[in-house]
């Protein structure tokens, strides 16, 4: 029935979108930084997330972490995904200029749990940290 | 116990007079006494006095068998039951080996509690499982269409992403953008096959305004840096010219992948490709002002 249901959306998407996309994004961003670690997290479009969830969400990508287990609930009726934008800036990565990394996220993650994925969109590096 | 041999002699008087012969009296005797211990309720009985008078019967009637233990019980169970169905206190449905009755099942109240457990649990996990899926769906649908614009939602069992299409605009291709959102920036014209553009970002944050290219893979990262300020150049780096334009480059061991900086009439154009050939694939096709 899901299948059906992407089935029938993509068609739709499909007609709407070719192959290039262009989005002007003015929603709130969240910013954390790691200064132990030397990394910032900037997460894009956190409005429809708690608090709880963009720090665990920044939490993930700081520290590299593995998704844990699902809770037997989301087990047993799937999870609840939600997809945001996210990006880390590894600083002073290189000796000299442009020294910070800059990576782009797509996060996945269930409202209900903890479990979620990351997709490595793109990288870049960027001119943050004076040598 | 055995009544004593006067009493079965007094008996046999008694019965003398109406010409019935002893063996016939003694049987009608011995009857007797297991018709009496029959009335009696089953705790109460003599069983071994039933058996003996079964035994006696039996001499009676010049039956030379000798009974084992299990017979006389067997035929003493036999007697039993013809009795208590003499008296109407028991059908033929309750006895064992009737086969005109089909005998009751008899299953153990531990067995049955767990045959009930077990289809209780069976129910429910399927009740769930149904009940899960139904939610889910539905869920999922509600969540797609509840969507805010320029929200994106990726499910990733179909590895689909649902995007609110009020925000995101579509173009035939990336000319076509360059000249409608009037960018006067270089883009890459051509690109590898199995590596094509797939979406264009526009962000802005507390440091950048970037349009960063995404490709199919992170493979190839192409971005543009729209407020250059205060960007320190990459003098370590060597400059290279390509394409008429000078090409900071560096190999990149963190990433394994080829950099590359230009600056071009105020922007700043960043790149990291794993691919040597797609690297300079890129840099050639650069087109724009």
């Amino acid at each position: 029935m899901k299948k059906l249901f992407a089935l029938v959306l993509t068609l739709a998407l499909t007609l709407t979108f070719v192959s290039h996309v262009f989005a002007n994004d003015t929603s709130k961003d969240v910013r954390f930084d790691y200064d132990d670690l030397g990394v910032t997290v900037i997460i894009e479009d956190a409005d429809g997330l708690d608090a709880e969830k963009q720090k665990f969400i920044a939490d993930c990508l700081a520290y590299d972490t593995t998704p844990k287990e699902t809770r037997a609930w989301c087990w047993l009726l799937g999870h609840d995904y939600v997809t945001t934008t996210a990006y880390t800036v590894i600083h002073e990565a290189r000796e000299t200029a442009p020294r910070c990394l800059r990576k782009m996220y797509n996060f996945t993650t269930c409202e209900n749990c903890d479990y979620y994925e990351k997709e490595l969109i793109r990288q870049e590096y960027i001119n943050c940290c004076a040598e | 116990m055995l009544p004593s041999k006067n009493t079965k002699d007094n008996f046999a008087k008694q019965n003398t007079s109406d010409n019935v012969s002893y063996d016939n009296l003694s049987e009608a005797y011995y009857n007797k006494i297991i018709s009496k211990e029959m009335k009696k309720s089953p705790k109460k009985r003599d069983y071994d006095l039933i058996d003996e008078c079964i035994k006696n019967i039996a001499e009676i009637k010049g039956v030379k068998h000798e009974f084992s233990p299990e017979e006389l019980k067997s035929k003493g169970q036999a007697l039993i039951m013809s009795e208590r169905i003499a008296d109407g206190s028991v059908t033929n449905s309750n006895v064992p080996g009737c086969k005109t009755d089909r005998p009751a099942r008899v299953i153990p109240v531990r067995r049955a509690l767990l045959i009930a457990a077990a289809a209780i649990l069976t129910v429910c996990i399927l009740t769930i499982t149904v009940v899960g899926m139904v939610y889910d769906d539905a869920a999922w649908f509600f969540k797609v269409i509840g969507m805010s614009p320029g929200s994106q939602l990726r499910d990733p069992e179909t590895n689909i992403t649902y995007v609110h299409a009020d925000v995101k605009k579509s173009y035939g291709s990336i000319e076509e953008f360059i000249k409608e959102e009037n960018y006067d920036i270089l883009y890459p014209s051509v690109f590898p096959e199995d590596n094509r553009i797939e979406s264009i970002t526009y962000s802005v944050d507390e440091q950048f305004e970037t349009l960063g290219f995404n490709f199919e893979s992170y493979e190839i990262s192409y971005a543009v840096y729209l407020n250059l300020k205060d960007w320190t150049l990459p003098y370590h780096t060597d400059i290279y010219s390509i394409n008429g334009y000078d090409v900071y480059y560096w190999y990149d061991e963190g990433t394994n992948c080829h950099g590359g900086i230009i600056i071009h009439n105020g922007y700043y154009y960043s790149m990291l490709i794993r691919d040597y050939d797609d690297f300079m694939l890129i840099i050639n096709n650069l087109k724009g002002y």
